[in-house]
C-alpha cells in the first residue's frame, strides 16, 4: 500500500508540475468544438484584421439526408490577429479548436503588406499543425473565397483537399507547407513561394450563380515576408524543374508539319550543382526527364527515329526555356526563391558567411547552365494515329 | 444428513467399531441401509451389511459380498468371528479393493464415499469394499474451449476418471497424483498432478503447502481452492489457469507446472499461472505456426483494443480531437448531433448496458437466450440510438471493444479485462491521454508486481534469463522451442535435443 501511494503522489507531482494540469482543464466534448479546417487572414478597415474561420457545416439538410458539406464560417475583427481570434469567443457557440486547420489563407493585399504578423500568430499558437498548407488567394480577399467557393456539394476545404490532390499531374504549382514557410523566412537572404488560388465563376452545372470554382494556377512569389508578384503558369512549372517538384504535366509539341502533339510528363528530375569558377558563381541545372505520347491532333505517322529525336529535342528546348525563364525572372527580381543559397553554403561551408552577407549582390549575377536531357518512353500501345493514310503504316 | 462434528465421539478414532455406532451416526439417513447377514447361515458369524443407497452399485455387492458370504464353502470351518475376519483379509470376498477398519472415522468416511462396510461386532472390526456406483455423466467435447483442430474430450465432475484420463495420454511412469482431502464437510479429493523427472520439487511442495493450509468447510466451486492458494489475493487477473481439456492440461504438466483436479468438478487447474498463458489457446500450436502467429498476434491486439479503446475513445474526443483525422473527428460530430450526455457517460452507458447484456446471457436459459442478442441488437444498438440517448459512433467502439474482448481464451482474464478496461475510461474520462497513460502505467506496475508460487507474472517478458520469447506474441515453430520456460526451473530443462 505504501508503494501504491509513492506511486500516486509522483504521479500528481508529474501532472501537476509539467502542465498537464492546463490538460486537464482542457476538457471539451468534441460535439461542442469549432473545428476549424480553413482559416483565412485578411485586412479590414482602418488597419485591423480580419479572420474567417470555417468549418464544414454538419447540420441535417431540408429533406433529412443527413449532413451536408457546405462551410460554415465564422468571421471576426480585431485590432491585432490575436485580438481578433479572442474577440470571436464573444459571440461564437462553440469553442474555437484550430488544431485540425489544413489550409490557411492569405488575401492578396495581406500578403502584399507582410504575411509575418499572421504567421507569427499561428506559429505562437499551441493547436496550429505544421503541416497545414498555404495559399494567398489573387485578387481578393480570403473571406470572400471562402464564401464564394463553398458550394451546395462541397465545403470549400474538401475542394482544396481535392485540387491538391491533382497538383502533380499539371506541375504547375505545389503545396507550400506553414513548416517549410517558416524555415525560409528564417534564413534572410531566402525567398519563398506560397502557391495562389483564383476563384472564378463556377463551370459546374447545377450550382446557383454567384458560386465560385477555385482555380490553381501557379506560385506566389514572395520577397522577405511580402507577396513580390504572382508567377504565371510556365514560370511556376519552371519553378517546379528548378525544385524537382515535378510530378507529370504536358507538354504541347509541333511536329514537323506543324501539327500539335501532346506529350506527357511520366517521370521527371533535376539536379543543381554550384561551383565558383574564375571568382564568379555558376550553376549547372541538369533536367532530365521521360515522357509518353498522349495525343497526336495531325494524321501523320510520327514513330519513326528521326521524328521521335525531332519531338525528343522540340520537348528539351520547351522545358528548358520554362527553366531558364524561371531563373531569368528570379534574377530580375532578386528572389531567391530555389534556395540556392543553401546550395552553394552546402558546398562552401566555409564561404558561408561571405555569401549571406552579399548575396543581394551575388544572385542576380550567377551564371546558370540548363542542361535537359529526355526520352520518349512511351506510346501508350498506339503505335501510330488512328487517322494515319494508309500509304503511311509502314513508312 | 446430520452434520458430523469432529468433537462427536463417536466420530472420533477412539471409538470401537460396531454397527450400533454407526447406526447412531448415519441411521437417520434414509439412504442408510443396514442388514444382518450370517456368514454360511451360522447364526454364530453374524456380520452386519451398511451401505448407502445409491452410492453403490447393488451387482458388485450380490456378486461380491453376499454371494461368498453365503456360498463360499471355506466358510464353514469358522467358529466364530474371529476365524471369518482372518478368512476374509486373506481375500475370500472378491473385491479389488478391501480395508480393515478398526475405528467408526475411517469406517464413516468409507461408507460415504461409496464403499460397502461388513461389521463384526464382536470383534470391534468392520471390512469396507469399494463399491461405487457409477454417478458420473459421459466424457463429453469442452463447452468453453472449442478447438478447429485437436482431442474432443474433457474432464468430467469425477476425479478417478480425470486422473485416468490424464493417465492415458500421458503414459510416462514419472507421472504422479498425490490426493488430499479438503473440507470438513464435503471432504473432497484434490489430486496434484505433476510429473516428477520434470518439475521442481520446491513448486509442488509449495502447492501442497498451500492446499493443506486451507481451512474450510466445503469445497464445492472452483473458487475456494483458487481464492485460497494463489499469491496476489486482491488483484483481479487469475494467476491459476483453467482447463477443460485433458491436453491442454497434459502439456502443461510436461512443462514442469503442477495441476490440480478436485473432486466434483469438471475443469483442471495449473500452477503457476502467467499472463501469456491466459492469451495462449490450444489452437494456437494445432495450425502451421506462420497463421497461429498471426492468430496470436490479432489475440495480443485484442487484448490492448479492448482494454484500451473505451479510455482512448473517451480522451481523444473530450481533450485531444487534434489526434483524430480530420473527417473522422468531422463523423463523430456528426453522429453525436443531439445526444445529451457527455462522451464518458454515454461510454460508460453502454459498458454497463454490455455487461448486463453478458450477465443476462449467462443466466437465462439456453432456450431463451437468444432474446438477449435480439434486446441487446434493438434495443441497446438501434432503439437507444434513434432516441439520441447514444452516438453511433460509440455504439460501434463498444461494439469493438466487445468483440475484442471475446477473443480472449480465458474467461477469468477476460473479467479481469472488463474491470480495468472501466477503470482505465475513468481515468481517461479525467485526464485525458495522462490520465489513461497512468492508468496503463499503473496496469504495468501492477502486473510486473505479481508473482504466481515463484514466476513473475509477466514472465518471460521480464526476468527471465534465455529470452524465450518463442512462443509468446509470435508463435515460432516447434523446433525452436528446445526448452522449457527458465522460469518453472524445472528438473529437466530440454524438451528436445
Amino acid at each position: 500500500m505504501r508503494r501504491y501511494a509513492i506511486l500516486t503522489a509522483l504521479l500528481a507531482l508529474i501532472a501537476a508540475l509539467s502542465g498537464c494540469v492546463q490538460i486537464a482543464m482542457g476538457r471539451a466534448e468534441i460535439d461542442k468544438l469549432f473545428i476549424v479546417r480553413v482559416f483565412s487572414f485578411d485586412e479590414a478597415e482602418k488597419g485591423k484584421a480580419r479572420i474567417t474561420v470555417t468549418t464544414k457545416d454538419l447540420s441535417t439538410g431540408e429533406g433529412g439526408e443527413g449532413a451536408t458539406q457546405k462551410g460554415e464560417s465564422v468571421v471576426s475583427e480585431g485590432d491585432t490577429v490575436f485580438d481578433a481570434a479572442r474577440n470571436l469567443s464573444t459571440y461564437a457557440d462553440r469553442k474555437l479548436n484550430a488544431g485540425h486547420t489544413e489550409f490557411i489563407l492569405f488575401g492578396e493585399s495581406i500578403a502584399r503588406k507582410g504575411i509575418l504578423p499572421y504567421l507569427d500568430f499561428i506559429s505562437r499558437h499551441p493547436e496550429f499543425r505544421y503541416n497545414a498548407k498555404l495559399y494567398v488567394v489573387k485578387g481578393g480577399t480570403a473571406n470572400s473565397l471562402v464564401e464564394k467557393a463553398s458550394t451546395s456539394r462541397y465545403f470549400v476545404g474538401d475542394r482544396l483537399a481535392r485540387i491538391e490532390e491533382h497538383i502533380g499531374r499539371t506541375s504547375i504549382s505545389g503545396m507550400v507547407t506553414l513548416n517549410e514557410a517558416l524555415l525560409i523566412f528564417d534564413e534572410r537572404n531566402l525567398d519563398t513561394f506560397i502557391p495562389y488560388i483564383e476563384p472564378v465563376p463556377t463551370r459546374v452545372s447545377g450550382e446557383k450563380p454567384g458560386t465560385y470554382d477555385m482555380i490553381l494556377n501557379g506560385y506566389a512569389i514572395f520577397r522577405e515576408d511580402k507577396l513580390l508578384y504572382l508567377a504565371s503558369r510556365e514560370e511556376s512549372r519552371g519553378i517546379n524543374w528548378m525544385l524537382n517538384r515535378i510530378g507529370s504535366g504536358i507538354i504541347v509539341l509541333k511536329d514537323q508539319t506543324g501539327q500539335e502533339i501532346s506529350m506527357v510528363i511520366i517521370h521527371g528530375n533535376s539536379r543543381i550543382k554550384p561551383r565558383i569558377e574564375g571568382g564568379e558563381l555558376h550553376c549547372t541545372v541538369e533536367v532530365s526527364f521521360v515522357t509518353n505520347i498522349g495525343e497526336i491532333m495531325g494524321g501523320t505517322n510520327i514513330f519513326d527515329r528521326a521524328s521521335l529525336d525531332y519531338l525528343t529535342k522540340q520537348q528539351e528546348k520547351s522545358i528548358k526555356r520554362e527553366v531558364e525563364n524561371a531563373i531569368r525572372t528570379a534574377q530580375e527580381k532578386d528572389s531567391d526563391h530555389f534556395s540556392i543559397l543553401s546550395k552553394f553554403i552546402i558546398k562552401y561551408p566555409l564561404l558561408r558567411d561571405y555569401f549571406q552577407e552579399n548575396w543581394q549582390e551575388l544572385f542576380p549575377n550567377i551564371k546558370f547552365e540548363v542542361s535537359v536531357d529526355s526520352r520518349i518512353d512511351g506510346t501508350f500501345m498506339i503505335n501510330e494515329p488512328i487517322t494515319a493514310s494508309e500509304e503511311a503504316v509502314g513508312e | 444428513m446430520p452434520a458430523i462434528n469432529e468433537e462427536d465421539s463417536l466420530y472420533n478414532k477412539t471409538a470401537n467399531v460396531s454397527s450400533d455406532n454407526i447406526r447412531s451416526i448415519l441411521g437417520s439417513n434414509a439412504d442408510y441401509v443396514s442388514r444382518v447377514i450370517l456368514v454360511r447361515d451360522k447364526p454364530e458369524i453374524p456380520s452386519v451389511l451398511v451401505y448407502m443407497d445409491g452410492l453403490v452399485d447393488g451387482k458388485l455387492i450380490n456378486d461380491n459380498i453376499l454371494k461368498p458370504l453365503s456360498q463360499e464353502e471355506q466358510f464353514d470351518s469358522c467358529s466364530g468371528e474371529e476365524d471369518a475376519v482372518r478368512l476374509i483379509s486373506m481375500g475370500k470376498i472378491y473385491s479389488s479393493s478391501i480395508k480393515v477398519r478398526t475405528n467408526m472415522k475411517d469406517l464413516t468416511d468409507d461408507i460415504l464415499t461409496g464403499s460397502a462396510a461388513l461389521i463384526f461386532n464382536d470383534v470391534k472390526t468392520a471390512f469396507t469394499f469399494e463399491a461405487k456406483a457409477s454417478l458420473s455423466r459421459a466424457i463429453s467435447e469442452p463447452t468453453g474451449e472449442n478447438v478447429i483442430k485437436g482431442a474432443k474430450d474433457s474432464f468430467i465432475e469425477d476425479l478417478r476418471t480425470n486422473t485416468a484420463l490424464c493417465r492415458k495420454k500421458l503414459t510416462s511412469p514419472y507421472l504422479t497424483i498425490e490426493q488430499i482431502r479438503l473440507g470438513k464437510q464435503t471432504k473432497s479429493n484434490i489430486a496434484i498432478l505433476y510429473v516428477k523427472n520434470i518439475a521442481k520439487s520446491k513448486l509442488i511442495d509449495e502447492v501442497k503447502q498451500r492446499l493443506e493450509a486451507i481451512d474450510i468447510d466445503r469445497v464445492l466451486d472452483a473458487g475456494v481452492i483458487e481464492g485460497a492458494i494463489v499469491d496476489d489475493k486482491y488483484s483481479a487477473f487469475p494467476q491459476i489457469q483453467y482447463t477443460e481439456r485433458i491436453d491442454r492440461f497434459c502439456a502443461s504438466l510436461v512443462e514442469g507446472r503442477a495441476g490440480i483436479l478436485i473432486e466434483g468438478l469438471p475443469t483442471a487447474y495449473i500452477v503457476p499461472g502467467t499472463l501469456l498463458q491466459f492469451l495462449q489457446a490450444p489452437d494456437d500450436y494445432s495450425f502451421q505456426f506462420i497463421i497461429a502467429s498471426i492468430v496470436r498476434f490479432i489475440r495480443f491486439m485484442s487484448m490492448f483494443i479492448t482494454l484500451i479503446l473505451p479510455g482512448f475513445y473517451i480522451s481523444i474526443t473530450s481533450f485531444h480531437p487534434e489526434m483524430l483525422p480530420a473527417e473522422l473527428a468531422f463523423s463523430i460530430v456528426a453522429s453525436r448531433v443531439g445526444v445529451p450526455f457527455p462522451m464518458f457517460v454515454e461510454v460508460l452507458i453502454l459498458l454497463l448496458a454490455f455487461e448486463l447484456l453478458i450477465e443476462a446471457g449467462v443466466r437465462l436459459p439456453k432456450v431463451i437466450g437468444q432474446t438477449v442478442s435480439i434486446v441487446g441488437g434493438l434495443v441497446v444498438g438501434q432503439a437507444a440510438v434513434e432516441a439520441k440517448l447514444v452516438s453511433p459512433a460509440t455504439v460501434m467502439i463498444i461494439a469493438i471493444t466487445a468483440i475484442a474482448g471475446f477473443l480472449m481464451p480465458n474467461q477469468d482474464f477476460s473479467n479481469a479485462i472488463r474491470l480495468w478496461r472501466l477503470i482505465l475510461a475513468i481515468f481517461g474520462s479525467i485526464t485525458g491521454m495522462f490520465g489513461l497513460t497512468f492508468g496503463l502505467i499503473f496496469l504495468l506496475y501492477h502486473w510486473c508486481r505479481i508473482e504466481t508460487f515463484g514466476v513473475p507474472y509477466l514472465d518471460p517478458f521480464v526476468a527471465n534469463e534465455d529470452e524465450q520469447l518463442q512462443d509468446t506474441i509470435f508463435r515460432l515453430p516447434l523446433f525452436t522451442m528446445k526448452k522449457r520456460p527458465s522460469s518453472l526451473d524445472s528438473k529437466n530443462k530440454k524438451r528436445m535435443e
